[in-house]
């Protein structure tokens, strides 16, 4: 490039180190690669370990969409996008999913199914689900080789001694390939089900954790529970029993965002934007 | 210090100085002075280690060397060397002598991160929290009645 900046940012060599991690990542499901993770032009916690991979990926011929939250305009959207059409010349960007070929998303997996064509790049913050029950990095490595899990099964049996429930809200324990238990990144509890055979290989990057790991395509991915204390997502249902819906599409099947309007009254929204749109599109013909 | 790690150690050596930087010349690879840089590096002496095995108690030391003129950050360092090296050998018996613990956690950038990660939004999480919190109260509620 003419200004200096190689094409992606990260110079080939951070790339290829990527690419080899990423193809070791589909080839042990669930197992978190350590790598480098290079210092980005952005504070840690900000997405780097999905941007790597985004980096390391992206080619001319890509059409790439970045989400925060199910929201192509929050602002850690927009601003990775900017940076990643920058330092890539001739991409393409888009905020419909059938379009993309690539996506990097925070907390959420799309509301609707992905392609074998199509990559997920998912943001990390915490890549080890074993990080609640043990703080030693060293240990937890040994644990996940031997398949380890006693501790988080006691950790969900107490949950429910104590509270009647399962506590944990999101980063649900999920087992991938029958072996290995991984954090599946802040993603709710809703999202989880999509892991389970996907069509599309979804890639995990934590920056500041400096580990990668990968959910390869029709791989088995199960939440961890128990036989009778099944797995549960979020429950939208309302006071009649009835299955709330998004205020702006109707949609009765989305994971909703509920806040408060400026009136004071408590409303539902879909939190796929983009599902959203294409849902207001469909009924308005 | 204050229980976790307690040492008071003697400085054995502290200096403030100019070291040469070394580096290979171009041509013939011999190592030549290319300028020199301000450092400040501390020995640090401290008591005395007994063992399960019965072998003589010894003196533990500790090193620390820094950029500059920071006499309180090598000193620091060397306490910090000391308080690994036992946790190495021993097994750490507290955060300062973990080092996982401690080299993680006193990086700049690696410390700085995950603080500045809280300012982004989080609405999904939250959402996700705020059904597990109402089925949990919920329940304790159907409980109680």
């Amino acid at each position: 490039m003419s200004n200096g900046i190689n094409f992606a940012f990260l110079d080939e060599y951070a790339k290829r180190e990527i690419r080899r991690s990423v193809l070791k990542a589909i080839c042990i499901p669930g197992y978190q690669v350590p790598y480098s993770s290079r210092e980005m032009p952005m504070g840690r916690g900000f997405g780097t370990g999905g941007l790597q991979l985004t980096l390391a990926l992206i080619g001319a011929n890509d059409t790439l969409k970045v989400i925060d939250q199910g929201s192509d305009d929050s602002v850690n959207a927009v601003n990775l996008r900017k940076f990643i059409e920058m330092t890539c010349p001739g991409i393409d960007t888009t905020t419909r999913l059938q379009e993309a070929t690539l996506i990097q998303s925070r907390h959420r997996i799309p509301e609707q199914a992905l392609r074998a064509d199509q990559i997920l790049v998912l943001q990390v913050p915490y890549p080890d689900a074993l990080v609640i029950v043990e703080p030693s990095e060293d240990k937890r490595k040994v644990m996940h080789g031997e398949a380890d899990y006693s501790r988080l099964l006691v950790k969900l049996y107490e949950d429910i001694v104590k509270f009647d429930e399962i506590t944990i809200s999101h980063r649900y324990p999920t087992r991938i390939n029958g072996h290995y238990i991984i954090d599946p990144s802040p993603i709710p509890r809703y999202d989880v089900p999509k892991l389970h055979n996907s069509n599309a290989l979804i890639l995990f990057g934590a920056g500041r954790e400096k580990k990668i790991y990968a959910v390869p395509p029709h791989c088995p991915a199960e939440p961890l529970a128990f036989d009778d204390v099944p797995f549960r997502i979020e429950d939208f249902t309302d006071n009649h029993g009835e299955r709330r819906a998004c205020k702006l599409c109707g949609s009765q099947e989305s994971f909703l965002d509920e806040f408060i309007d400026e009136q004071g009254e408590r409303v539902y929204q879909c939190s796929d934007s983009d599902y959203c749109e294409q849902q207001q599109e469909l009924a308005h013909g | 210090m204050r229980g976790y790690g307690d040492v008071h150690p003697t400085v054995a050596e502290l200096r403030v100085g100019y070291l040469p930087v070394m580096l290979p010349h171009p041509i013939t690879g011999e190592l030549t002075e290319a300028g020199e840089v301000l450092m400040t590096e501390c020995e640090v002496v401290a008591t005395y280690q007994g063992d399960d095995n019965k072998a003589a108690p010894t003196f533990t030391l500790g090193y620390g060397a820094c950029f500059g003129h920071n006499e309180v950050k090598a000193i620091s360092m060397a306490i910090l060397d000391r308080a690994l090296q036992k946790g190495m050998k021993d097994g750490p018996e507290n955060p300062s002598e973990d080092p996982e613990f401690v080299l993680l956690h006193v990086d700049g950038i690696d410390s700085m991160g995950f603080a500045s990660h809280y300012k982004m939004p989080h609405y999904v999480t939250f959402q996700s929290d705020m059904d597990r919190l109402r089925t949990t109260q919920q329940k304790q509620e159907a409980n109680h009645e």
